[in-house]
Formats: C-alpha cells, structure tokens, sequence
C-alpha cells in the first residue's frame, strides 16, 4: 500500500511540473562581443515630449539623421534628430472638427514629402516638414473593402510608397476571423496606383502559416513588407524562410533558409479556442521573427528575433515580452550561412531597429526593464555588425 | 464497505474542486490587489472593482468617458494600468470614485485576462459578477455600476 502511495505522490508532483522549454541560449557557441560594436550612445532631453511610439522611422538628409516617431494620443509625428542629439521638430494634425486628420501611419519620402495615413478616413495627405498639405489622395473611393479586404495600419503592418510604380502599398486585410483558414486565402497587399486610381491586390501565405487542426500561430497575422527592386521581400513570424512576392505573378518563392540558433524547427500553435490571457502568455513564451530591417545601399538584411523564455521568474511572476532574450540575424539576401548577434537582455527594444547604412543600426534603449533607461531622455545606440 | 465511502468521497471532492469560477483568474488578480495595492481581505466585501489599461489598450477614453457620466460611486474602485495623457485629462472627473494607480504594469505579472478593462463585483469575498469590457459593452457595464445586483 505503502508504494501506491508513493506513486501517487510521484505522480502528482509531474503533473504539477510545467514544462518549460530548455534554455536554447546555452546551446549557442555565438559571441556578441566578436560582432556587435557599439559605436555611439545617443541621449536626447525629452522631458515633456513623448519617448514611446506607436511606429517609428529615419532618414538622412544633408549629412543629419532623424528618428520619427508617430505618438497617437497628441495625433504628432516628432522628429528627433539623432545627428545634433536634440529634438527637432512636430508635425501634428487636428483630432477633431473640419480638418481632422488620424495619423495612423507615415511614409517619409524625402524631408518634405510625408506621406500621412487616416486608415479610417480612408486618405493620404501628402505634407511638407511644417505639416502643411501639399496633395490629398483619396483612396476611399477606390478601394473597396469588399473587393479588397480592409486597409489597417494596425499590429505592426505599414504602408510605403513605390516611386518605380507610383503606387501606395496599403496593407489589406478580409474582415474574417484570423483563426479561419479563409483568411489566408486573401491577398494581404493592395496596391494602389495615384496616376489612374487604379487598384491591384498582391500577397500569398507559405503553407505552414496557415491554421490546422492543432491550432494557429498568433503571431503572425501580417508578414513584414519590403519593397527591394521590383520585389517584395517578406517575413514571416513563424516561417525560418524569408520569401521573395513578385507582384506581377503573386508567385511566393522561398529565398534562403535564416533559421536562427534560439528557435526550434517547429513552431507553436495557439488552440483555435482560447482566452485573452492565453494569447498574452503564448506571445511571452514562444520564439520567432519579429521584424525585419533593410540597408538598400548594401542589400543587407537585418532579421530580429524574440527568443523562447519561461511562462514565469523565479518569483513566480509571469515574464514579460521585453525580458526575453533577442538577436540580430544579418547579411545578404542570398547569403545561406548569415550571422547571428545576441542582444543584451532587457536592455534595448528590439522592434525599434532602424538600418542606417554601412553595416549599422539605430536601436532604441527604451526597454522599460533597463535599470539604466532615464525617463527624461530619448536614448539609443548605434551598433554595428561585423 | 469503507470502498464505497471513499469512492463517495472522491466524487464529492471532485465536483467541489472542478466547480466552475466566475471569473477564471481570480486568485491572481487577488494576490496583485493584495501585494500591490496592499488591499486586505475586508475590502472584498462589497466592491466593485473597474481595471482598465490606460497605456495599451484604444478603449480606454471610451471607458473613461462613460465612467465620468456616472454621477455614482457605489463602492467602485477604479484601477488605472500604465500611463497616458487622456488619464491626465479625465483624473479630476472621476475623483468620486477610489482610485488605484499602477503606472508601472505591474499587473502584466498576474494572470488576470486584462486586455479590455475588467469589471469585477465582489460581495462577501466572492465574485457576484464579472464582464470583460469589450468596446460595444462599455453601456452595459456602466448600466451594472449603476445599478449592481
């Protein structure tokens, strides 16, 4: 009796074990310090002005860097010029009465020419650096959601502009459950082309993405879109491939294999039923790609990826995304054996990463488990890869 | 004999353990009452409690609007998560109510289901009711506050 007993307690205790992943980071012969230099900390007084934005972006004009950084609760764009270290200017736009305008995205053409999104209005204003408009485009009329499927800037899709093909590349998507199989049978992008108002609709899911009988990948409702030529690089969260979309022939070819070292070859899915806290706890656990950089001058690639970690600390308090480990993998498009560089724990915000040219990154330290993070000030760091 | 006392026994332990909550996550939300905001086991007695994510989530001036409207307190404790400018705005209208601050998040270390803000009543130390507050609801959860069971 006595040894029943002691099974049930056995038992008991592994059905009371979580399973946790191993810790893939000790599996991982990759140094930081021979790759990752840090050429140059940028702090920028903000006591007033905003440190955290819904999007961001940079660009370069005579010699002088700035960050952007869309901010939706003053309805602003501020630019940061990263250069001088100091706060440039605003852009902002009226949330109520005739004029009112949303930003829920922006494209930065040249210094002035910004392109503003109201997904909701369903126009694009084009303004110059004062925020004065110079052109309003309104694709509301053309783009029929029924056709099309719905225009969002939302849960990290963007919009860009082609000048090759004088188009807007709108991110669009079915109002249909994402855990229905029917959702990735829609073509996610449209392109909406200003010089005859005409509208063409591109954008085809790898097979693997899409839901089976074990679940779904939550993570991955909308890849991330770069335009290279006449090309669109895609990334997937939950895919190790990154795929080139040709437009033309809506054709998706696999490019080249960049499974990261911190990733197991299969991915978790999420059960079709589950509740809000689920999906919080499945995003905080499981490992993927969560973004991706491009340096167009030297065709290097720039793929972030958020690392598996425990459902909880040592507390037994639920970790949080912006504790987990993170990596940098890089190098040409074509390149089958790329780098992969870890990031410091808790230090950076791996998904404001911008390419600034010649091998390197501006990424923000805006990580709120950063015991150094000062709430006065907007810093980043230069990196660079080698 | 005694077998059969003992199988009635598992049954009734059984049933009493897999008795459905209310509200699923509520010995997490709980410990984050207790260990954050230091609230002990008679403020459970008759509260509502409103959590609502200032910082994350896009209902939350609709949340904030509807609550000022309500000319009630009745025992509701608001209970703001993050930080924001509209909370700035709305703070001084809403003062009639408790107010609990938790600019830090610290309640993403429990698991509470906080996405849309939560509406929990407590009567007694157990939960009379609960909703999740999602946009097209907010009407409804203000209509509980006013009037509760």
């Amino acid at each position: 009796m006595k040894n029943y007993l002691f099974l049930f307690v056995v038992l008991l205790l592994f059905s009371c074990t979580q399973n946790e992943k191993p810790n893939n980071e000790l599996n991982t012969n990759i140094s930081k310090n021979e790759t990752l230099s840090i050429i140059k900390a940028i702090s920028i007084p903000c006591d007033t002005l905003p440190y955290s934005f819904e999007y961001s972006s940079v660009y370069q004009e005579n010699n002088e860097l700035y960050f952007v950084g869309l901010d939706e609760s003053t309805n602003a764009l501020y630019f940061y010029s990263i250069t001088n270290q100091k706060f440039s200017h605003k852009i902002q736009k009226p949330m109520e009465g005739n004029e009112k305008f949303i930003i829920k995205d922006f494209h930065i053409y040249t210094k002035d020419s910004i392109f503003l999104l109201d997904d909701r209005k369903g126009t694009i204003e084009l303004v110059d650096n004062t925020g004065k408009q110079l052109s309003l485009v309104d694709y509301g009329k053309i783009i029929v959601p029924e056709q099309t499927g719905f225009v969002e800037a939302d849960n990290s899709k963007r919009f860009v502009y082609s000048k090759e093909w004088n188009a807007f590349v709108m991110p669009t998507y079915p109002e249909i459950e994402f855990e229905s199989k029917e959702f990735y049978k829609h073509r996610f992008l449209t392109l909406f082309f200003h010089k005859n108002d005409s509208v063409y609709t591109v954008g085809k899911y790898p097979s693997n993405i899409i839901p089976n009988d074990e679940g779904f990948f939550y993570s991955s409702l909308f890849p991330v879109v770069h335009l290279m030529k006449d090309k669109f690089i895609l990334n997937f969260s939950n895919n190790h491939f990154l795929f080139q979309l040709s437009p033309i022939s809506n054709e998706l070819k696999e490019i080249v294999k960049w499974k990261s070292n911190y990733i197991d070859e299969d991915f978790e899915r999420l059960p079709m039923k589950y509740e809000f806290q689920e999906a919080v706890n499945y995003n905080s656990v499981n490992g993927y790609y969560t973004n991706l950089s491009l340096d167009i001058e030297t065709e290097t690639l720039y793929r972030i990826v958020k690392h598996p970690q425990p459902l909880k600390n040592a507390e037994g308090k639920l970790n949080q995304y912006l504790e987990c480990g993170f990596s940098i993998m890089y190098g040409k498009l074509n390149d089958p054996n790329p780098k992969e560089v870890l990031l410091e724990k808790g230090k950076y915000v791996p998904y404001v990463v911008h390419s600034i040219g010649n091998n390197q990154l501006l990424i923000s330290l805006e990580n709120s488990f950063n015991p150094n993070n000062k709430e006065n000030r907007l810093e980043f760091e230069i990196i660079e890869l080698k | 004999m005694k077998k059969i006392i003992l199988f009635f026994t598992l049954i009734v332990v059984c049933f009493a353990c897999s008795k459905e909550k209310l509200y699923v996550y509520q010995n997490d939300f709980e410990l984050y009452l207790k260990e954050v905001h230091q609230l002990k086991e008679s403020d459970f007695e008759e509260t509502i409690f409103y959590v609502l994510d200032i910082e994350s989530c896009s209902c939350s001036e609709l949340n904030l609007k509807s609550l000022s409207m309500l000319l009630t307190s009745n025992n509701l404790v608001l209970i703001t998560v993050g930080k924001s400018r509209i909370w700035e705005n709305y703070k001084s209208k809403l003062n009639h109510f408790t107010i609990l601050e938790d600019p830090k998040g610290k309640v993403h270390r429990y698991e509470t289901g906080l996405g849309k803000p939560l509406l929990l009543h407590y009567r007694n130390q157990e939960i009379i009711y609960y909703q999740n507050v999602i946009d097209p609801e907010v009407a409804k959860a203000s209509a509980y506050i006013l009037n509760p069971n």
